[in-house]
């Protein structure tokens, strides 16, 4: 029940002091279950070499990873995507994502966020697919497709991530990680129905919030992920939280410290804590002292194992560790052409016909003798694309 | 006497199909073990708590 961020240089010496070397004997003490961050395949495989012949029960770990448009050949951001309305494309875009993914050693995206948005204050508006509960439905559905594909036990489908459940995107005056109040006509059929459409379509996992939902954080909040994710409609995957969510019920007021963290945080259904080492430290203590039932971290446990047996990783853990597979389809030429094609069809363009702002002509715009202000430290940063550093000399910036 | 082997030999290939027939029988009634959820059952028994 435990998610740890990769820690140390993992092909080389066990690291022999500090975070690293307590975070590096509880993965050989078995005390994890999934780790994010680490990708590679000899790096993943090293780490699964651990979990399967070095661990009492050999279970196999989960790699997460935020996969998100594209993981070497990039696409355009989410929202740049949504803009296309092309379902299939985007379909298209998360297959190649799970693929190079894949291929890498990753086996779980942290993907997609289907967080409707309607303050473009809020930082990770681009992450979604915008204001509109019916598209966002929709691209979420087709984004799950692509990233777990038809047959979860492929080498090249991985297990996708409906997120932030819930509310994540209404955070007051769009200020991250803020405060959400919003009404229950809001919350059912603005912000649950992505939710609703990823469950019926089979994701594997969703996670939850760093958000506070009408008073109680979305990680210590019962009636989403009880009443109605897991009873309501169903859903056999796991929760994870989102990364040291549980730790910031503290900050929230909601919890007086880590153990109230574990406590809460396993009873109202969050199945797996990452980063906020609250179930590593407490949850053990919590089921002696009465205050979680056993049978609540059974339910997590299973719901966990089930994925791990759904993606094939029982009968071969290694089964995204082919270097062979990496060095053919990381930035293959023909995800690039993919990328190209996804990327014209996301280009918002406007009408060069002629509007009128406060009287003033705006368009259109002149062929010649025309300024245009690109404005912003971002318009001549080429490392913002994440992990396009490598082809940041590619990179057409838009004032160029 | 050539009768006579001829119905021993008769009667223990019938004993033989009939064996062979509840041996089949026994092994398709074993169910198959270990469906999805069978395993996560098995391997939820074979975990201590701080294991889980």
């Amino acid at each position: 029940m435990n998610q740890y961020n990769g820690f140390w240089e993992i092909t080389g010496p066990a690291p022999a002091a500090g975070d690293a070397k307590k975070k590096y004997d509880h993965v050989r003490k078995g005390l994890v279950g999934a780790v994010l961050n680490v990708k590679g395949t000899a790096n993943v495989r090293r780490l699964q070499e651990i979990a399967v012949k070095e661990i009492r029960l050999g279970i196999p770990l989960l790699f997460g990873y935020d996969v998100v448009h594209g993981h070497k050949t990039l696409f355009p951001i989410p929202l740049g995507e949504a803009a296309s309305w092309d379902l299939e494309s985007i379909e298209r875009s998360a297959r190649i994502a799970a693929i190079e993914a894949s291929a890498a050693g990753i086996n779980w995206t942290f993907a997609p966020m289907v967080d409707i948005s309607r303050d473009a204050r809020w930082g990770r508006v681009m992450e979604g697919a915008g204001e509109d509960t019916y598209l966002g439905t929709k691209i979420g559905i087709a984004r799950i497709k692509g990233f777990q594909g038809d047959d979860l036990s492929a080498n090249n489908t991985i297990a996708a991530t409906a997120k932030h459940f819930a509310g994540y995107g209404f955070a007051e005056a769009g200020r991250d990680y803020n405060t959400v109040d919003v009404g229950t006509s809001t919350i059912y059929n603005i912000i649950l129905p992505p939710f609703k459409a990823a469950v019926d379509a089979g994701v594997l996992t969703v996670m939850n919030s760093f958000n506070i939902l009408n008073g109680i954080p979305a990680t210590a909040n019962r009636f989403l992920q009880r009443d109605i994710l897991k009873d309501k409609w169903d859903f056999k995957g796991f929760v994870v939280s989102d990364w040291g969510s549980g730790m910031e019920m503290i900050d929230h007021g909601f919890a007086k410290d880590l153990e109230q963290v574990a406590e809460l945080s396993a009873n109202a259904g969050s199945d797996m804590d990452m980063e906020s080492y609250a179930y590593v430290a407490y949850l053990k203590e919590m089921v002696e002292t009465g205050k979680v039932d056993i049978k609540t971290v059974d339910d997590a446990v299973k719901r966990i194992l089930r994925v791990k047996f759904k993606l094939g990783l029982f009968d071969d853990p290694y089964k995204y560790c082919d270097a062979a597979f990496e060095k053919e389809l990381i930035y293959n030429p023909a995800h690039a052409v993919a990328a190209l094609d996804v990327a014209k069809k996301s280009i918002v363009l406007l009408k060069n016909t002629p509007v009128k702002i406060n009287g003033r002509p705006l368009l259109p715009l002149k062929k010649k003798q025309q300024k245009i202000a690109v404005i912003g430290a971002l318009a001549d940063d080429k490392t913002v694309h994440s992990e396009a550093g490598a082809l940041a000399a590619m990179i057409i910036l838009p004032f160029r | 006497m050539i009768k006579m082997i001829s119905k021993i030999t008769r009667l223990a290939a019938f004993a033989f199909l009939l064996t062979l027939q509840f041996a089949v029988q026994a092994q398709n009634n074993i169910k198959e073990p270990f469906t999805i959820e069978d395993k996560i059952k098995a391997l939820l028994q074979k975990m201590t708590l701080e294991e889980k």
